[in-house]
């Protein structure tokens, strides 16, 4: 398999603020690739970077062996869906999606055939007569999608492609797209900083801290083995506890952090390098509390409250001077362990958990 | 409070209005001289001001010329100002600023001013020396208003138009023009009738062959008729219904939005 995205060293900034910075990474053909990060991490600009909108200033970038710079109507191997949708307001459906075509030097009975391929793949048939203003976002979203893929790219950029959907019709959506990947022949790339989105349509996800790339690793090896807070928190959906290095164990991979609320072992990533009384997360991740003392490491903390959902049972506790920790079950009954658990005069309980199910992890 | 706002908003109006509502009362009066209230009613002066064939001209002349200052006006205004909104490096405001100074100089000063500009150029008094006195005149109003609709629009449209294949010259007109083609109209709209109303450096350039405004003044300086009165009653007529169109694109616009 090929490479259909290939970049190396690359930086673009505005003036003295850095938007990206030393950016390297490549994507394979047919790869769904996704860029996770912050609002305002650079994200959005890599992805223009990649359709050719953006030149950087330093770094080398090509798409199927053409800079992105130099791409014209012939060559062009990208379309984007924008977090904006940007259907042209003033044109119907049927132009939005027919405009691409209009460019393509093929005969009209083969623009004529790709259109009905595509409204048909997309079960949009319904949608051609309606008036472009008038659709809901995710009618937008699906029109944007038919008038992109309608010119048949071998990259597809998608930049938050599910913003201004409500959460409902959003599950649905992203069924729908994930659908639509195995369907069609191109390599996708996405631009989110919603968990959900990536995890359930990427191979692979970059992640993008400080204007840089930290990680980039498959959606199970990210949730598995973070190797920053940011990831672990966002991805992982981790306690995060802050602390200090009291011992390392390089042989087992395993550290000895210190915090306010105790002294905790967690698992060390053997590529990273740490000293004693080094400032550094410690990490726990959330399916491995156990509510009362069963686990080796031990923790105080105070019930705050539960969130029952149909059978789905959240519980609330605060740890220390307030590190939230929400613990999710699949039953509502799991509330009845806090009832055998708690003190019931300071509403505290103990929750604990192994140093292996724990990350030390780089201030 | 209501009732207030109302009233002071009527008599504002009255007060603006004045003008046209006697001019329209003497317009229809039996009289030749002005005699306020009127006595008797006629629309004679209207029958004589449509067989007057110096008016009928002028009329026809100042149609022309107005359609093709606002076509001109619009076009330059729209490059300019799509010039403008994708300028890097380059204050913006100033060069709004500097747009402005047309319809802020003295329309005397700058008649003169263009009179000998026209001179020289060899194409003084002349209805083509009308048309570009005045494009150089508006077009900077129509720079300054589409500047500020293509400025709210959204960028991506136009990146993704480029992205999907078009030419620069398509994207311009197609999906930029395209998406302000209403405000354009509008624009197209108030440019005219501020062309066909221009008076002053119409009188300073222009030939043998008189504008409307023009031929108005040299009617009420020869023998005083209440032709003019009916002239003038049909011009603003025509001149609200043209600045109604175009009030009622711009609010349907704004609807959309």
């Amino acid at each position: 398999m090929s490479k259909a995205i290939i970049i190396n060293n690359l930086s673009f900034s505005v003036g003295k603020k850095t938007i990206l910075e030393g950016i390297n990474f490549s994507v394979q053909e047919g790869e769904a690739f996704s860029l996770f990060g912050a609002s305002g991490c650079g994200k959005s600009t890599l992805l223009k970077i990649i359709s050719g909108i953006i030149i950087p200033q330093s770094g080398e970038i090509s798409v199927f062996g053409i800079n992105p710079a130099q791409f014209n109507n012939e060559n062009r191997t990208v379309a984007t869906v924008w977090q904006s949708r940007a259907l042209f307001p003033h044109l119907s459906v049927k132009e939005n999606i027919w405009y691409g075509l209009k460019f393509k030097k093929k005969s009209e009975s083969y623009k004529e055939r790709k259109y009905e391929e595509i409204i048909s793949l997309l079960k949009i048939e319904y949608l051609q007569n309606r008036d472009i203003k008038k659709l809901s976002g995710g009618e937008e979203q699906k029109i944007a999608l038919a008038r992109a893929l309608v010119i048949e790219p071998k990259v597809l950029l998608l930049d938050e492609p599910f913003t201004g959907i409500d959460r409902l019709y959003k599950d649905k959506l992203r069924e729908d797209l994930r659908e639509l990947l195995q369907k069609v022949n191109c390599t996708f790339v996405f631009v989110s900083h919603d968990t959900d989105d990536i995890y359930s349509l990427s191979d692979r996800i970059a992640v993008i801290e400080n204007h840089r790339i930290t990680q980039i690793d498959s959606p199970t090896s990210l949730y598995n083995a973070p190797i920053s807070k940011f990831i672990a928190e966002s991805i992982g959906n981790f306690t995060i506890i802050p602390g200090r290095i009291a011992e390392v164990d390089v042989k087992k991979n395993i550290a000895l952090v210190e915090t306010a609320l105790g002294i905790y072992s967690g698992l060390i990533n053997k590529d990273i390098s740490f000293q004693k009384g080094e400032k550094v997360f410690y990490g726990i991740r959330p399916d491995s509390y156990a509510i009362g003392a069963e686990k080796k490491m031990l923790a105080n903390a105070l019930f705050m409250g539960k969130e029952v959902k149909g059978n789905a049972c959240k519980l609330l506790f605060k740890l220390g001077d307030g590190i939230n920790v929400n613990l999710s079950f699949n039953n509502p009954e799991a509330y009845d362990l806090i009832a055998k658990n708690v003190d019931n005069a300071t509403n505290f309980i103990k929750l604990s958990w192994d140093p292996q199910d724990a990350l030390v992890l780089k201030n | 409070m209501k009732r207030t706002g109302l009233f002071i908003i009527l008599t504002i109006l009255v007060i603006i209005l004045s003008p046209i509502i006697f001019m329209a009362l003497f317009s229809v009066s039996e009289n030749r001289f002005i005699v306020f209230p009127v006595q008797e009613y006629s629309i004679k002066w209207y029958i004589s001001v449509i067989n007057n064939p110096v008016v009928l001209n002028s009329l026809g002349y100042t149609i022309i010329i107005g359609l093709i200052v606002s076509g001109l006006s619009v076009c330059l205004g729209f490059m300019s100002a799509y010039w403008l909104n994708n300028a890097k490096g380059i204050n913006k405001q100033l060069f709004l600023a500097l747009f402005t100074i047309p319809a802020i100089v003295p329309f005397i000063l700058y008649g003169l001013g263009f009179l000998e500009f026209a001179r020289n150029l060899g194409i003084a008094r002349s209805g083509f020396a009308v048309v570009i006195a005045h494009t150089v005149t508006f077009s900077p109003l129509a720079t300054v208003y589409l500047f500020h609709q293509i400025s709210r629009l959204n960028e991506d449209i136009e990146f993704s138009a480029r992205e999907l294949g078009a030419p620069n010259y398509r994207v311009i007109i197609e999906i930029v023009g395209g998406q302000i083609a209403k405000n354009i109209f509008v624009c197209a709209i108030v440019i005219f009738a501020l062309s066909w109303d221009e008076y002053i450096i119409s009188w300073f350039v222009s030939g043998f062959q008189k504008t409307y405004a023009v031929q108005v003044r040299n009617m009420l300086e020869s023998t005083f008729s209440p032709e003019v009165f009916a002239l003038g009653s049909l011009i603003g007529f025509f001149i609200l219904l043209l600045v109604s169109i175009a009030f009622g694109f711009s609010r349907k616009e704004l609807t959309l939005r």
